[in-house]
């Protein structure tokens, strides 16, 4: 047996091996792990049409394709000075505003890592 | 000069060893990393040694899993309705974790078990959900108990069993301990993202808990409900939504139950299991994403089931 047929043999079944590997973790579903360090910040402030600041209104950030996420589902809220932060992995977000007696508001965010980090001023108008 | 077969053997085993290397979740990565600690290590805010206590008194081994018995408390039980998911979808592609209509439907009656057992969860992190595993333990998803972003703990968390708005037939409980997961606080992962909250009192006594338990096989099918506390609705009701498990995960059961932000540690229980009674098999945690038009959870595994009895036994 010479040297090329064997090699070809081994670099056969290497390809095979990677592929089979390849292949069980997309089939394993769970979840990919954005670090920490690829997150980013996005903040913003709630006003009503006065300009006034609204607290407790339920900030949501809703992937907006197949590239983004995984978001957790928590309830955050904008504090008495109408502020929220929500920290996602890079993607395109649209961010859902509800608060009672206000029309629900949306806004797409690009979440860029690199990039400066979006900063929100929302305005919610009475339904 | 080398044999045939010794050239073959030798083949043989060098794709073997690459195989082992360039598998980045296979058990033989973990194999050659022996010393790196289990993700599922559990961790608390307080720094504390951990003791495993895998196995309680009321855990009973199958052949396949295990289960630890719920318990009803001194409430009556009364399942009320959920709606099916008969018309969600199979399969396909979605980015709203209200998948089409919103199917879910108000409990209207938070006081009886199982839905006493079921806690809105307050804290400086945000609003969640939480399930009573023991009389004064909470389970719940990692993310609301630990922020790997701002790589801190909450600075506390108030619990109120079975709220109904403004009416807390309970009253409420603060926690005194955290508790979670290296792979959750360390490195971010939602593959382990589920926790557990230390009560200052024992408030499973009057509430009741949940049983919960874990299978190495699929759980594809297993008609399941999920309960819990979604922000998008008056604030502090509790609203469920029966499904059946549509994909079976490592790490992650997936489902088309309907959820909202608030509704992340909520359980995903069959309402009847054996003797494990209203029995969870995981804590949900994500709305849809990644091409997926389901929403997910973290399944109830080995690792995880011996940690929940472990905190609980704390």
């Amino acid at each position: 047996m010479n040297l090329t047929r064997f090699s070809s043999f081994f670099l056969s079944l290497l390809s095979i091996s990677m592929l089979v590997s390849a292949g069980c973790n997309n089939l394993s579903g769970d979840a990919p792990n954005p670090q920490p360090g690829q997150r980013i910040t996005v903040t913003g402030t709630v006003v009503d049409t006065d300009g006034h600041p609204i607290a407790q209104v339920l900030v949501m950030p809703e992937p907006a394709d197949d590239k983004s996420g995984p978001i957790p589902e928590i309830a955050v809220y904008t504090d008495a000075e109408g502020r929220f932060s929500w920290t996602v992995p890079p993607g395109t977000y649209d961010f859902v505003f509800r608060k009672p007696g206000y029309a629900l508001h949306k806004e797409r965010v690009q979440a860029i890592p690199g990039k400066q980090a979006p900063h929100l001023r929302v305005q919610l108008k009475p339904n | 000069m080398l044999h045939k077969k010794q050239l073959f053997a030798l083949a043989a085993s060098l794709s073997f060893v690459c195989a082992i290397v360039f598998s980045s979740s296979g058990s033989a990565v973990y194999a050659t990393v022996t010393e790196a600690p289990s993700p599922h290590t559990p961790v608390s805010n307080k720094g504390a040694t951990i003791q495993p206590v895998p196995y309680g008194k009321d855990t009973v081994k199958q052949r396949f899993g295990a289960y630890t018995k719920g318990h009803k408390g001194t409430q009556e039980r009364r399942d009320l309705t959920a709606s099916p998911s008969e018309t969600k979808p199979d399969g396909g592609a979605g980015t709203e974790s209200i998948i089409g209509a919103d199917n879910r439907t108000r409990v209207t009656n938070t006081a009886v078990y199982p839905y006493s057992a079921i806690v809105h969860i307050v804290s400086d992190i945000g609003g969640c959900t939480g399930w009573m595993i023991g009389p004064d333990t909470v389970a719940t998803a990692g993310h609301c108990l630990y922020d790997p972003n701002e790589d801190k703990w909450a600075s506390f968390a108030t619990v109120y069993p079975g709220r109904d708005g403004d009416h807390l037939p309970y009253g409420s409980a603060d926690g005194v301990e955290f508790f979670s997961v290296i792979g959750w606080v360390h490195d971010g992962n939602t593959n382990y993202d589920y926790g557990a909250i230390k009560l200052d009192k024992r408030i499973g006594d009057s509430t009741g808990w949940f049983g919960y338990r874990y299978q190495s096989s699929s759980m594809n099918g297993t008609a399941e409900n999920i309960s819990g506390y979604p922000g998008d609705k008056p604030y502090g009701t509790q609203w469920q939504h029966a499904d059946r498990i549509r994909e079976t995960h490592k790490h992650k059961l997936l489902y088309a139950n309907d959820t909202y932000g608030g509704q992340s540690g909520s359980p995903v229980y069959q309402n009847s299991y054996a003797y494990c009674g209203v029995c969870s098999i995981a804590i949900h945690t994500n709305g849809v994403y990644g091409g997926s038009s389901y929403n997910r959870g973290t399944r109830i595994t080995k690792e995880v089931f011996e940690n929940l009895n472990t905190w609980k036994a704390q």
